[in-house]
């Protein structure tokens, strides 16, 4: 049976504080009893607490963008089912159809897109089949449009005064006017269509590129040769859209052996002392883009997100760019480091690589603090332990020629995998443990073995990095390090070593944010057309990334104390970058259309800030104003990185071109690029500025040199691909990686 | 700053409903005044359910828009007030649902920390009457039990309407309900709780 304090305090739990004055027998015992009555005081402050609590209200910013992504959603809706199929699908194949279709008056001074997506519309079989068939199409989807329209107009009366209505209606009404013009004019020019069909349209002659002619540079090129492949304007086209979700890869990678290889090879060659008498100073010449980011004061990155423009008033294809800064800090000193050398000593190697492995294994002897426990393994035995890791010990190891046996490396990477495990402390700093892996030579068939390998220590938590000796493996040496999530190094001399050994051993100190988890997320309606330089993991691979990440996520739980908070995939374009350091800046471009004004994205940085241990999360959204306004500095930097991204894609074309013994088309790669930055300084002023000057006179240095003629010797034209390669990289590249 | 409520001076609940069927309609200001609306008692819902701060402007967003997605299957006949706290609700408990799996899977560090839950004597006469205490004693709550009471008595939604949101038994809504407050006011008085209250 309930005692009276049970019954009164059920009463105050179910109705609350005012239920004692409905109920008298409660009332009075709660007079009476010293529990009952606290009871029934906690009750009324309880009821008034929770009448009372405090308005916790969202801030005004994330209503806004909250709303601007809901009327994004609502043009979406307006235009689907049937206007997403035909209206804005119609736009895009009215512009496209603009372009295959329009005479060639019209098309050689249309924009096209970077990824040059124009299609050549001519079929050589039967010239005359072929234009009625496509007059047959251009009829069609006129017909369409119209069909689309009229629809559309039904749908406005229902939405009376609905601005976005009057937009598309407007927009359907230019294209239809353009797409009929067109019809007109080509029915009134049938002779000329035919004959271009005939000769192919857009052939070499009529763009005016001459191959390899001395002196024969064209002043100013046709238009059509903009038109057609160096259209700096992205626009609609013929776009096949990407699904912007799932893991892309990461292209932060610190320290680029290939660059360093690369200069090694042109200071080689130079040494012959021909080349200097050439006129110009070709590759030295080139600048990076100067990233206007801020750097943070409070934490470790900053996030910016940016577009090509400001403002537009109607689907637009364009280019967004995603920019990261890392904080500017001072290096701590570095705590002990727990490492396993692997050296590839297979073989009988060249007097000079054993040099340079000697040189690296002295190098680490002498970077040796208190407290480091380094180990030296070669394939099939380890040649020094921790203990006896110095000078005297190693450097009779590297004289002569004797070399280890012909052992697999992948069992070697193994042990010294579980050396370091072994030796490892658990409450170690991330980035304290590692192995470093040393190769002269080709991999072959190990290489998959080495890249899994990487791949599982990086996941247990111990980093792999790779130098390469000599030059010949960078690809392998990337592909290593990206699945170690470890730096890459190039010695290719003794007296590179210990600034090789340096800088490995200095990054675990430089590092100012790890596990940085990138996700953009494009507003309903935008499309991906591409993230350039990157690509979409399969699923393998991105099983791979999500397996790191969670590695790095709890063992930065586990040693520094940073709550994990990973593991679960987010909607958006996803990429994680292991470690990024100090002062260093990061850019990805995105080529997207966009619906028109209104949200285009936003952009998400989870990371774990290794300076204040903790997680942080920085983010940035974008959106455009409706109509054309005035580009900014931050506008004006898209185009410079749009640019940089364009010439480092051409020169390496070229220098591509010029080693498959094609100097002509290295010759046409390089006019198109010229003359793209001519019309890019004369379409837009601010980029017409010292740096531009300078890539194109950059150019117009090789093209001279091209078109004397010099390529037809086999060394000057190794000299040439080799410097055109070394721009291509130093333009595009990270400050850390030129270290 | 965003402009001010839209609402006139007609009766809250009359408002309300108009709203969402003036946005379905077509009225592109309805919805913005929706939001305005219901903006604070969302976010401070997310807050006082635990949602974590990196997630929280990301879930506020994804429920607004669920709304706006969802306004075509509204009834109107059904009252506004507790069809949007369906969604709310749904959305926060889809949330700690996926965070528990991923704290289960993913890591062994647990999905909050560990609170306190010795009253510190000084503490407590010291705060006893503030509304912080209430915050405390409130994140203290079995997230069930504390959904329930927000509901009901932060929000205002009917119990019934608290049962067919949370999919379960009137009954259940007022056991969950009668225990909250039951550990609140034992709490607010200072007074160690029994065991049948660690539900």
């Amino acid at each position: 049976m309930r005692t009276e304090c049970e019954r009164t305090l059920e009463l105050l739990a179910s109705e609350g504080a005012e239920s004692l004055e409905k109920d008298a027998e409660a009332a009075a015992h709660a007079t009476t009893c010293e529990d009952c009555r606290a009871f029934a005081e906690a009750a009324g402050e309880l009821d008034e607490g929770l009448a009372a609590l405090p308005t916790l209200d969202a801030p005004d910013e994330l209503v806004e963008r909250l709303l601007a992504r809901s009327e994004l959603q609502r043009r979406s809706r307006l235009r689907n089912p049937w206007l997403l199929s035909s209206v804005a699908a119609a736009l895009l194949i009215l512009v496209g159809g603009y372009a295959l279709y329009a005479p060639m008056s019209e098309r050689v001074s249309g924009p096209v897109g970077v990824a040059g997506s124009l299609g050549d519309s001519t079929s050589k079989d039967d010239p005359k089949a072929e234009a009625d068939r496509e007059a047959r199409e251009l009829q069609d989807r006129l017909d369409y449009i119209e069909s689309a329209k009229r629809r559309l107009e039904s749908e406005a009366q229902g939405a009376p005064g609905d601005a976005y209505y009057d937009f598309l209606l407007a927009d359907v009404d230019d294209k239809l006017d353009q797409q009929a013009s067109s019809r007109d004019l080509r029915s009134r020019e049938p002779a000329r269509r035919q004959n271009e069909i005939a000769e192919g349209a857009l052939g070499k002659d009529e763009v005016g590129v001459s191959s390899g002619v001395a002196g024969g540079l064209p002043a100013a090129p046709p238009a059509a040769l903009l038109a057609r492949s160096a259209g700096l304007v992205p626009t609609l086209g013929r776009l096949e859209f990407l699904e912007p979700s799932g893991y892309w890869a990461n292209t932060y990678l610190p320290g680029d052996p290939q660059t360093r290889l690369l200069a090694a090879r042109l200071a080689a060659l130079d040494e012959s002392a021909r080349f200097r008498s050439w006129p110009g100073d070709l590759h030295e010449r080139v600048v990076r883009v100067d990233e206007p980011f801020d750097a943070p004061e409070s934490r470790a990155l900053s996030l910016y997100f940016d577009a090509d423009r400001a403002g537009v008033s109607e689907p637009t294809r364009m280019i967004v760019q995603v920019g990261l800064k890392a904080a500017d800090r001072h290096a701590r000193r570095r705590p002990s480091m727990n490492l396993s050398l692997v050296f590839d000593l297979r073989g009988a190697l060249p007097l000079e690589t054993a040099r340079k492995f000697r040189a690296l294994a002295l190098a680490f002897a002498e970077a040796r603090e208190s407290g480091d426990q380094f180990r030296l393994l070669a394939p099939g035995q380890e040649l020094i332990g921790p203990d006896a890791f110095d000078r005297d010990r190693l450097a009779p190891l590297f004289e002569g020629s004797a070399r280890t046996a012909e052992a697999s490396l992948g069992a070697t990477l193994e042990q010294a995998l579980r050396a370091v495990a072994d030796a490892e402390d658990a409450e170690a700093v991330l980035g304290t443990s590692g192995v470093v892996l040393v190769l002269a030579q080709p991999l072959g068939g190990e290489l998959a073995v080495l890249e899994r390998l990487a791949s599982r220590s990086a996941v247990s938590g111990i980093p792999l990095s790779v130098i390469a000796v000599g030059g010949t493996l960078p690809a392998e040496v990337e592909r290593i390090a990206l699945a170690g999530q470890g730096s890459r190094w190039l010695v290719d001399a003794p007296a590179d070593a210990a600034r090789v050994v340096d800088a490995e051993l200095a990054a675990s100190s430089r590092v100012v944010a790890r596990a940085v988890r990138l996700r953009i997320r494009l507003a309903d309606g935008v499309e991906l057309v591409n993230v350039l330089g990157s690509h979409r993991l399969d699923a393998p691979a991105a099983n791979q990334v999500r397996e790191a990440e969670r590695s790095l996520d709890e063992r930065l739980a586990r040693n520094l104390g940073i709550e994990a908070d990973r593991g679960e995939d987010e909607d958006g374009i996803q990429i994680l970058i292991p470690a990024l350091y100090a002062g260093d800046t990061h850019v990805i471009l995105l080529d997207v259309v966009v619906p028109g004004a209104g949200p285009v994205g936003d952009v998400t940085a989870r990371f774990k800030d290794i300076g204040a241990l903790r997680n942080e999360v920085a983010r940035a959204g974008l959106a455009l104003a409706s109509g054309e306004l005035a580009e900014g500095p931050l506008q004006t930097n898209v185009w410079k990185n749009l640019l940089a991204h364009r010439l480092s894609e051409a020169l390496e074309a070229a220098g591509d071109r010029l080693a498959h013994g094609d100097p002509a088309t290295a010759i046409e790669r390089l006019t198109v690029e010229r003359e793209a930055f001519r019309a890019a300084a004369a379409d837009r002023p601010q980029l017409d500025d010292a740096d531009l000057h300078r890539d194109v006179a950059m150019l117009e240095q090789y093209l001279t040199l091209l078109h004397a003629g010099v390529a037809s010797d086999r060394v000057a034209s190794d000299y040439l691909a080799t410097s055109l390669w070394y721009a291509s990289r130093i333009k595009v590249q990270t400050p850390l990686a030129l270290q | 700053m965003l402009e001010g409520s839209l609402v006139s001076d007609a009766p809250d609940s009359l408002i309300e409903e108009n709203l969402l069927v003036r946005h379905r309609e077509g009225d592109p200001l309805a919805f913005r005044a929706l939001v305005q609306r219901y903006r604070a008692p969302v976010y401070g819902y997310l807050i006082r359910c635990g949602v974590a701060e990196a997630d929280r402007d990301d879930l506020f967003q994804e429920i607004f828009l669920r709304i706006h997605r969802a306004a075509k299957r509204y009834d109107a006949e059904r009252a506004l007030h507790p069809w949007v706290f369906t969604v709310v609700a749904n959305a926060v408990r889809t949330y700690h649902h996926k965070r528990k799996v991923a704290s289960g899977v993913f890591a062994e560090v647990p999905e909050h920390e560990p609170r306190d839950t010795k009253p510190d004597g000084e503490h407590v006469a010291s705060v006893r009457q503030s509304l912080a205490r209430l915050e405390v004693e409130l994140g203290r709550l079995a997230p069930v039990q504390r959904e329930v009471l927000l509901l009901a008595a932060v929000e205002n939604v009917p119990q019934k309407d608290i049962a067919e949101a949370l999919a379960i038994p009137l009954n259940t809504v007022k056991t969950h309900l009668r225990r909250a407050r039951l550990k609140l006011i034992h709490a607010l008085a200072g007074r160690p709780r029994r065991d049948e209250e660690t539900t």
